[in-house]
Order: C-alpha cells, then sequence, then structure tokens
C-alpha cells in the first residue's frame, strides 16, 4: 500500500468512526484519531495478521492498551472481513455485541482492554512467551502518554528491558492530552522523552500521521541486528483529521451532533 | 504447605514443560532447587505485581500454564484489577498462588497478614479459590489444577503444617473434605487454621461428642449439594475461619441453611489486627486458639 491507498484507507476509517459515534452517542474519538494512523499502517502494511491467519499462532498480534480507542480496531476488523458489518453498527449500542472499550471475546481482538496500565504487561508475557517458544512472530503494543501515568506502564517497561524482547514493539501515543487536562500540566510528562530513553530500548521518535516516517521506522527495526526491545515516541494530535476536534480536550467525550458530523464528513473528502 | 506445593509442581514439570513460574521477588528456600533445575520455567520478576499477573495473562494466552507466586496481599491485593480484568475476565489458565493465610506472618503486621483476601476476591467472578487445610490437600488441589484451565487462587500457610488428612486422601477441586465422618456437630474449617480446630474436635471426643470434621478447601464455587447435605445431617454447624467474618466462607453458606439450623461462627472481627505477636500469640488474641475455642464450643453444646 503506497501513500495514496493509506491516506485514503485512513480517511475511510475516519468516517466510519465518525458515522458510528456520532449515533451512539460514545465517546474517545479524539484518542482513535491520534492512534488511527499508525494503527491503520500496521494493519494494512506491517503485521503477519489477516482474515485467513488471525487464529495461526504464527500470526502478529497488535494489543491496545489504550482500551477507549477501540473503535479504530473493530473498524479495521470490519474492513478486513473479519467482523459483519451488523456487529460493527453495534457499538456502544442497548443490546449491541461491541463495548465501548476493547473485548477479547470479538474475533480478531487479542486481548480485553480499557483500565489503563494493563495491556503493556501482557503484551509483554505473549511476547516472551513466543520468545520461549521460538516462535518468529511480533507483538505491537500501543499506549497512550496519558497511560504512562501508571505505574504498571514503568513495572512493564523494566521487565521489558531486562528480558530482551526484541520481538515487541511499544508504540506511544503521544497527543499531549488525557481526560482532564494537557498531560504536561498532570504529571511530569516533560521529562517523558528523557525517561524513556533512559530504559534500555531502541528509541525512536516520529510524527505519528507521516506515512513515510512510519515507514521508515518500521523498516529500521526490521533491519535491528541488537537484541533490545523496540519503542516508538509518535508525536500525534488528538482529534488528527478533523479540524474542529483537533487537540480538543472536549472531544474525548463529545460525539458530533448532525451538523458537525456533516462537516467532519466534508473534511474527509 | 510450600514444600508440598514445589514437590507436586516439580514432579509435574517433568511430564510438562510448558509449566511457568512467575515469583515476585519471594521463594528464597523454597525454589532454589527448581529454579537451577528448570531456568526456562522459572521467572523472579522483581517487586512488580502488577506486571507479574499481566505477564501471566499474557504468557497463557500463548498456551503456558502460568504459577504466580508472592505474599498474599501481594499478589492480591496490590494487582487486584489484573487478577479482575486480564485473568478473570479473559478466562484464563493462571494460579496465583498466595503463602502466609490467616496470621501465619505474625509478627510482620496487618501489611503481610491475610484476614480479607478471600473477602477482596470472592466477589470476582469466574475465580476459584483454594485454601487447603494440610500439605496432602495441597498437594491434591495443585495436581488437579493442572487440568482445570481456569483462574485459580490458591491460598496457602507457610511450611510444617500439621497433616490431618489421611495418606490416601483424593480431593479435587470442588469437593468437600471429610475428615472425620461423625454425627449431629459438624466443625468445618479451611485453611491452616485446622491445626487448632482438630484439636478441639479431639477435645471434644473425650467430652463424648462425635462431631463430623469437615474441611471445605474450594471456598468459590461452593458445592452447593454437599453444603447442603452437611445442613441435613447435622444439628449444630460451627464454622471456624482464620478471616475476617466479612467475607469469609461462613458467610457464604450461611444463606444455604435453609431448615434453621442452629449456626455458629468464629472468625475474626472486622479490624485489622494491631498487636504483635507471632501466629500462635495473636490466635488466642483473636480467640481462635484450640483452647478459647474448644471452651466456647463446649458451652454451646451444653445449652
Amino acid at each position: 500500500m503506497e501513500q495514496n491507498n493509506f491516506t485514503k484507507k485512513c480517511k475511510d476509517l475516519r468516517k466510519t468512526i465518525l458515522k458510528i459515534i456520532s449515533e451512539s452517542k460514545a465517546s474517545h474519538i479524539g484518542s482513535m484519531f491520534s492512534c488511527l494512523d499508525i494503527i491503520t499502517y500496521l494493519y494494512y502494511k506491517e503485521m503477519n495478521f489477516s482474515k485467513e491467519n488471525y487464529l495461526f499462532p504464527e500470526r502478529d498480534r497488535f494489543i491496545l492498551s489504550k482500551g477507549h480507542a477501540s473503535l479504530v480496531i473493530y473498524s479495521i476488523l470490519e474492513d478486513l472481513g473479519i467482523l459483519s458489518k451488523e456487529t460493527l453498527l453495534s457499538y456502544y449500542k442497548d443490546g449491541g455485541e461491541l463495548i465501548g472499550h476493547l473485548d477479547h471475546k470479538i474475533k480478531g481482538v487479542e486481548v480485553s482492554t480499557g483500565a489503563l496500565g494493563h495491556g503493556l504487561a501482557m503484551a509483554a508475557g505473549i511476547a516472551l512467551g513466543n520468545k520461549l517458544n521460538k516462535v518468529n512472530s511480533k507483538t505491537y503494543c500501543l499506549i497512550g502518554d496519558g497511560e504512562c501515568n501508571e505505574g504498571s506502564i514503568w513495572e512493564s517497561l523494566m521487565f521489558i528491558s531486562e528480558k530482551e524482547l526484541k520481538n515487541l514493539i511499544i508504540i506511544i501515543d503521544a497527543n499531549k492530552l488525557q481526560a482532564y487536562d494537557y498531560c504536561e500540566t498532570i504529571l511530569s510528562n516533560k521529562k517523558l522523552t528523557e525517561m524513556l530513553k533512559a530504559i534500555n530500548l531502541n528509541y525512536y521518535e516520529i510524527d505519528g500521521h507521516n506515512f513515510s516516517e512510519i515507514k521508515n521506522t518500521f523498516h529500521k527495526i526490521k533491519n535491528n541486528q541488537n537484541k533490545k526491545a523496540n519503542i516508538i515516541f509518535a508525536r500525534t494530535i488528538k482529534g488528527k483529521g478533523v479540524s474542529y476536534m483537533e487537540n480538543k480536550l472536549e472531544w474525548h467525550y463529545k460525539s458530533p451532533k448532525e451538523n458537525e458530523l456533516k462537516q467532519a464528513l466534508e473534511e474527509l473528502k | 504447605m510450600k514444600t508440598a506445593f514445589i514437590k507436586t509442581l516439580t514432579e509435574e514439570i517433568e511430564k510438562n514443560p510448558n509449566i511457568i513460574v512467575l515469583a515476585g521477588d519471594l521463594g528464597f528456600s523454597v525454589f532454589d532447587e527448581f529454579k537451577e533445575k528448570y531456568p526456562d520455567n522459572f521467572f523472579n520478576m522483581g517487586i512488580s505485581e502488577q506486571n507479574m499477573i499481566g505477564v501471566a495473562a499474557g504468557l497463557s494466552l500463548i498456551g503456558k500454564k502460568v504459577f504466580v507466586y508472592s505474599i498474599i496481599p501481594f499478589v492480591t491485593f496490590r494487582c487486584l484489577e489484573q487478577i479482575r480484568n486480564d485473568l478473570c475476565y479473559q478466562d484464563l489458565d493462571v494460579v496465583v498462588v498466595g503463602v502466609g493465610s490467616g496470621v501465619s506472618y505474625g509478627s510482620s503486621g496487618f501489611s503481610h497478614q491475610a484476614i480479607d483476601d478471600i473477602g477482596a476476591l470472592k466477589s470476582i467472578p469466574g475465580i476459584t479459590i483454594l485454601s487447603p487445610s494440610d500439605p496432602l490437600e495441597v498437594k491434591c488441589l495443585v495436581k488437579d489444577s493442572f487440568s482445570y484451565n481456569h483462574p485459580i487462587y490458591l491460598r496457602l500457610g507457610k511450611n510444617s503444617e500439621k497433616i490431618v488428612n489421611k495418606n490416601s486422601l483424593n480431593l479435587k477441586i470442588k469437593e468437600i473434605n471429610y475428615i472425620f465422618k461423625g454425627e449431629k456437630i459438624a466443625l468445618i474449617t479451611y485453611g491452616n487454621i485446622i491445626e487448632e480446630v482438630y484439636e478441639v474436635y479431639l477435645k471434644l471426643l473425650k467430652k463424648g461428642y462425635t462431631p463430623s470434621l469437615i474441611s471445605i478447601p474450594t471456598i468459590k464455587p461452593l458445592n452447593l449439594t454437599e453444603i447442603k447435605k452437611i445442613y441435613e445431617k447435622h444439628e449444630k454447624i460451627i464454622v471456624i475461619e482464620e478471616h475476617n467474618r466479612i467475607g469469609g466462607l461462613g458467610e457464604s453458606i450461611f444463606p444455604l441453611n435453609e431448615k434453621n439450623v442452629s449456626f455458629f461462627h468464629f472468625a475474626i472481627k472486622d479490624e485489622f489486627i494491631k498487636k504483635v505477636g507471632s501466629s500462635k500469640y495473636l490466635r488466642k488474641m483473636i480467640g481462635l486458639d484450640s483452647l478459647t475455642l474448644f471452651e466456647k464450643i463446649n458451652k454451646i453444646l451444653e445449652k
């Protein structure tokens, strides 16, 4: 998939999510749009994961630790033909199959998340298990920068570094906003990049919406000869792709009204 | 109990190399031989219980049979949400092993004691709670756990507990263990407090009573049919547990008393233990030593 196709795919997924969120009146659209580009790249360009092999033990696995961005995964799984349209449209609705956060009971979803600070440890366990079994597959785990408030994240990072889980790639969706303020003004996130660099991992910093930067980084990781696990600090924009949502805290909560939906879909044409 | 646990695990790992043990920087003298012999099956996870449970969940998803080991409060309260979300909601094959049931870690104080752990875990859907009474029960239940495939909390004492069961004991998860079948009176207990309850049992025999001594090591899920039978077959039910009276076994089985059989509950008051002392000393202080228990029970029976 080259850049044009990638851009179109990301736009289409954003449109799908906009319509569902608008109808179900669910939250977290801003958090979904900040990590959507990089997750889309992984599923369509990087990972060994498809409708045919998503249950094979040697598949690559994606763990979304910030489970409130679940609809990105659900929408991709529907697009890949693993989930039905009907299931996807039942997101957040009474009697529906898809809860607001991520649920392992859904085909193609690896683990359930929703409480922050859980996914990375599970990803580490999966990567360790594959390493012990000598299975050649990769585990990708995306966490939020706000999620780095959780102590459990640092427990996991120390473990991942010590155990040299080369088959694990951690991505930080650094959208700079968490649930009730800017990350910087809540806890000491100003030093987050330095703290992450201090842990002995292969460290990369990229623009999380830039196709070539994403592509080059995963290419570098593939060609890495050392034993270290990998961490990508992806600078992103909360609400990316819809002008009135970008960098706005309220889009952690709000769902677009009819006129807002219309404008957003127009912008994504 | 620790010895019985590690012995049973070592026997099994010879047949099943898929077993992984994660320890929270504890296990000195327990795992020494095991980690030497099976370095790929043992990981010291450091003092990081939340990560330890999450990693256990991940390993289980890859098909490993995982045992997680630490002192009870650290491997339960500290990582309760990981047990709830990662293990129980996803119904994973992980055994959380906690040591130091009740006041086993007496003088270490409240931070290490485990008098409220069952209550904290009991309301999580899908968890199985095992608190065996002696090393033989430990052996049987650990053996049964190898093919159980659901999250288990295994609550152990420490070491050198008295053996009250016969060597031939055959016990499965969810089964009730009649150590002695008697009549009219049922002494019901679990965990290593059985040492005290067994003494009470002997004293009652001397007094001419013939009670049943029943161990219920599976606190969840309860064996409802068998518990109803206990109520049917006895006139007085006496539950003794080294746990807060809120959240323990007594509270679980009391509502099953449909025929209003006399029910007595000896447990720990809903308070932290703030005094210093060995487990023996503290049991006396909280009235769970054999002498105090016998005196109180004898009074009940004489009425």
